[in-house]
């Protein structure tokens, strides 16, 4: 079946500093839409039927030798299964070292009068909350359209995005998957440009 | 921030797991005693273990993907949980490649050498020894973090590409890790995950030294971010 707006099952827009949780079922496939160009979308996976099985940043970017994600990723979980794979990407290089931004990594970064914006961590600490999930359950996310370019000597910053309005990425459920979203806040570095905006979430059956 | 005094040594030898809790202002020294040292470690604050090592914000902050002397182990609450004191090794410290499980061992260490074959000189992957060690602490898979490898390093070549480094550790090559918090350290004395060939990690003598009092001074060599985690970690103690 081709994809289009006309069938999909869900189709929200997501402000920008909001959180977001849904289960993409097996077969499914999930678009996230830049609209604006240049947002941070960061983007946790968890097993539907079994919280403790989740994303792993180690075993994805080993198993592919690569540490961006783009078309053709499979993302592996903690326990070696494959839970989803990237169908589609029209703008590449997508982070999976640069984690979230916390009021308590944003107090060592930019400063200790930083501590009480808005974050990503607090933007899942709701949702693990709403789902009577666990702090512990957090890890490494990927961080959709976010620049994070790493030089021979390691050098690694959250520079100026690349993607461009409109632009999408698509993975296709290989199991029932628990997505967890932060729409990023963040208001101190690049990985938003500066101006957090809003995304198109959209999900088509099989 | 180190003492003269050694308040405990003992070997860990090729392949084993281990656990302890360093205290606060210890130094742990991890000194390879062969030319195949390769360790995975993952870390929790032994009071409230929720709160973790986190390689993101540990690269992050620091604006690098490799670690070294003078550079922090920060936890997702702004603190430092160790900081790496010395290395001799010059940088063999991995948080990229994570750790192996039982198909990895097998697929990169091609005689299978089980239980049944081999007795105790069997090839025991990172999964299992973490598995067993954290269950220890009522720890299970939730609490299987992105690791810290100790004693090798994978490169980013052309800006992406994973590689594991071919450079080893010394015999006689330390690392040292001082606590800035009681640290619960877990270790797996196991081949980097993305190492081939030979099953063959070399012993690690483990020695700790005496807690001591932090000075102002002991952060001095320090950037002006691990400062500030400093600063929150010492505000925790208070």
């Amino acid at each position: 079946m081709k994809r289009n707006i006309e069938n999909a099952v869900y189709n929200e827009k997501i402000l920008s500093g909001l959180p977001w949780s849904g289960v993409i079922k097996k077969g499914q496939t999930f678009r996230i839409v830049d609209l604006e160009g240049c947002q941070a979308v960061d983007t946790l996976f968890y097993n539907n039927n079994d919280y403790s099985e989740r994303y792993s940043a180690n075993d994805t970017i080993r198993e592919q030798g690569s540490i961006f994600v783009t078309t053709g990723t499979k993302l592996i979980s903690s326990d070696d299964n494959v839970m989803m794979e990237m169908v589609a990407d029209t703008c590449g290089n997508h982070d999976t070292l640069g984690g979230h931004c916390s009021a308590e990594s944003n107090s060592v970064r930019f400063g200790l009068d930083k501590k009480y914006m808005h974050s990503c961590r607090d933007n899942y600490l709701t949702l693990i909350g709403e789902l009577e999930m666990n702090p512990k359950d957090i890890t490494n996310n990927i961080n959709f359209f976010m620049n994070v370019p790493v030089e021979e000597d390691g050098h690694l910053a959250i520079v100026d995005g690349i993607s461009s309005k409109g632009d999408y990425v698509e993975m296709t459920a290989m199991m029932d998957t628990l997505v967890l979203i932060s729409n990023c806040p963040q208001l101190n570095n690049p990985c938003n440009g500066y101006n957090p905006t809003p995304i198109q979430l959209i999900i088509w059956d099989k | 921030m180190k003492s003269e005094n050694i308040v405990l040594t003992e070997t860990l030898p090729s392949s084993v797991k281990w656990s302890k809790i360093i205290k606060r202002g210890q130094t742990i020294q991890l000194k390879a005693l062969g030319d195949n040292a390769s360790l995975s470690a993952m870390f929790y604050n032994a009071s409230n273990v929720s709160e973790r090592f986190n390689s993101a914000d540990t690269v992050k902050i620091q604006w690098n993907a490799f670690l070294g002397k003078n550079k922090v182990l920060f936890s997702e609450m702004g603190r430092v949980l160790f900081a790496i004191t010395d290395d001799t090794t010059k940088g063999l410290l991995d948080t990229l490649g994570g750790i192996s499980n039982d198909r990895v061992i097998k697929e990169n260490f091609a005689n299978e050498a089980t239980f049944e074959s081999c007795r105790n000189g069997y090839h025991k992957s990172d999964r299992e020894n973490f598995l067993i060690e954290l269950g220890k602490y009522g720890m299970g898979k939730t609490d299987m973090i992105p690791t810290l490898n100790l004693f090798r390093k994978v490169d980013v070549k052309k800006g992406s590409k994973l590689e594991l480094n071919p450079r080893c550790a010394q015999e006689g090559d330390t690392i040292e890790l001082t606590a800035l918090m009681d640290v619960l350290l877990v270790l797996s004395n196991t081949p980097h995950a993305m190492d081939k060939g030979e099953y063959n990690p070399s012993d690690v003598e483990i020695n700790i030294f005496e807690s001591v009092e932090f000075k102002d001074e002991d952060y001095v060599e320090f950037s002006e971010e691990a400062k500030r985690g400093f600063q929150n970690t010492n505000r925790y103690f208070v």
